[in-house]
């Protein structure tokens, strides 16, 4: 620079008088905005070069933080790895509690329905241990009143029936277990039949004749019949109904929720002289 | 036309120097009033291009027309500059083919006046295109029948101007 200058002192006396005028111009002169020319020529030459700044700032920050600055991050993941499984466990913890609340509240609308039907809350505290028995223990026993053959419900239907009764607990039949049999009829045709449980986790329902017309979802309540189960009380959908010789091979979903039974209703209005078993006609 | 080592360097008084150039600037405002024709014409750059082609320095050519052109630009409506930038290139020009040519015959001044004439034109409307917006043409049968009437005034004024300088 000092070199042209010497060499060429001329020309650049030449070019800085220019330069001088030059942004005297741009000074005075203003757009169709009213911003002065010389504004408008620094904005347009200092912002690229902002963005560029802005752009490598940016970038080394971001180079620093994401992949340089990572001595703490280690440690950071492991605390909020803990954090989470502790919020996890939280959850489920709460979410237990809340499913539980809700049962516990379906019982309580359910018995608050049937005043007059003497129902006792009993919980479910462990299932049987083989494979082809649908039965599980509740908390009830015949210290609580509990007899055999008295029914056992949810809200949402019959669970099944006591076939024993010990002091401090019971053991109740599933309505699913092969040897299980409940007096039944479907709610839209009233037609009667027979819920026999299947050893799996559905039923089936006998003795509705082809005649009949079984629609798949029809509802199946209790009818009563058997002199057992109280009538009206949800039983199970139908699943599949195919036409046989004579009656309808009918497949029953209960539902009541089998398989996740936590809270129940013993409808202790039966007592175990009264009750009969449901043998021959499809009872128990 | 010769090379430098062959040309004269001049001087003049600066009274000289500010005679013309106000008598210039004098001429230009007034002269219109009963010529309109003269409007055509750009007295201060005769005197701006007379000044730099005798004394032969660019330096002192391009700062001589720096001032009469910020000046002319004060006397006028442009933004200060537009005739400055003008004028500066025109004086630096001057001078710098001063150097290297013979200047002192009268064709070569018609000529040299007349090119002159016609660059300042080019970088004044260059200018007021570039900067201000407003395009215009920058040369044109006008331009050019005020170029030649111009270097003409030109070859005549120099003759006259011729009386007062001094060789350095």
């Amino acid at each position: 620079m000092r070199a042209f200058l010497e060499r060429h002192p001329h020309l650049a006396l030449l070019v800085a008088s220019l330069f001088v005028q030059l942004l005297l111009l741009a000074y005075q002169i203003k757009t169709e905005n009213e911003i002065r020319l010389l504004r408008v020529w620094a904005v347009t030459l200092l912002t690229p070069i902002e963005k560029v700044a802005d752009f490598v700032v940016d970038g080394t920050g971001a180079l620093w933080n994401r992949y340089i600055a990572l001595y703490n991050v280690e440690q950071e993941n492991q605390a909020l790895r803990a954090e989470l499984e502790q919020a996890q466990l939280r959850l489920h913890s709460l979410e237990a509690r809340a499913a539980e609340a809700e049962q516990l509240a379906a019982l309580l609308a359910l018995k608050q329905n049937r005043p007059q039907e003497p129902l006792l809350a009993a919980e479910v505290i462990g299932s049987t241990a083989a494979a082809t028995s649908h039965t599980v223990f509740i908390n009830r026993g015949r210290g609580d009143g509990l007899r055999r053959n008295m029914v056992v419900l949810t809200p949402a239907g019959i669970v099944g029936k006591i076939t024993q009764a010990f002091p401090g607990a019971a053991q109740v039949l599933l309505i699913t277990d092969r040897t299980s049999g409940v007096g039944a009829m479907l709610a839209g045709s009233r037609v009667q039949g027979v819920v026999k449980g299947t050893g799996t986790s559905q039923c089936r329902l006998d003795y509705v004749p082809v005649e009949e017309n079984v629609p798949v979802g029809s509802l199946v309540l209790t009818s009563g019949q058997d002199q057992l189960f109280p009538k009206g009380f949800p039983i199970g959908t139908v699943s599949s109904a195919r036409r046989g010789q004579y009656f309808h091979e009918i497949v029953v979903t209960p539902t009541a929720r089998l398989s996740q039974l936590e809270y129940v209703f013993v409808y202790a209005g039966a007592p175990e002289g009264a009750a009969r078993p449901a043998e021959g006609n499809g009872r128990n | 036309m010769a090379r430098e080592t062959r040309t004269e360097l001049y001087r003049f008084s600066p009274l000289v120097f500010l005679v013309v150039v106000f008598s210039a600037f004098f001429l230009q405002a007034y002269v219109p009033f009963y010529v309109p024709a003269a409007s055509l014409l750009d007295l201060p750059l005769l005197a701006v291009i007379y000044f730099a082609l005798s004394r032969r320095n660019p330096s002192t050519g391009l700062i001589l027309g720096l001032v009469v052109g910020v000046a002319q630009d004060a006397l006028t409506h442009h933004p200060i500059g537009q005739y400055g930038m003008a004028k500066t290139l025109v004086g630096f020009a001057a001078s710098w083919v001063g150097i290297r040519l013979e200047t002192e015959q009268p064709v070569a001044r018609l000529l040299l006046v007349l090119g002159f004439f016609l660059l300042h034109q080019v970088i004044f409307g260059g200018v007021e295109w570039l900067l201000l917006g407003r395009p215009a043409p920058l040369l044109n049968l006008q331009t050019l029948e005020a170029a030649l009437v111009t270097a003409l005034l030109g070859v005549l004024a120099f003759r006259l101007l011729d009386r007062f300088r001094q060789s350095a």
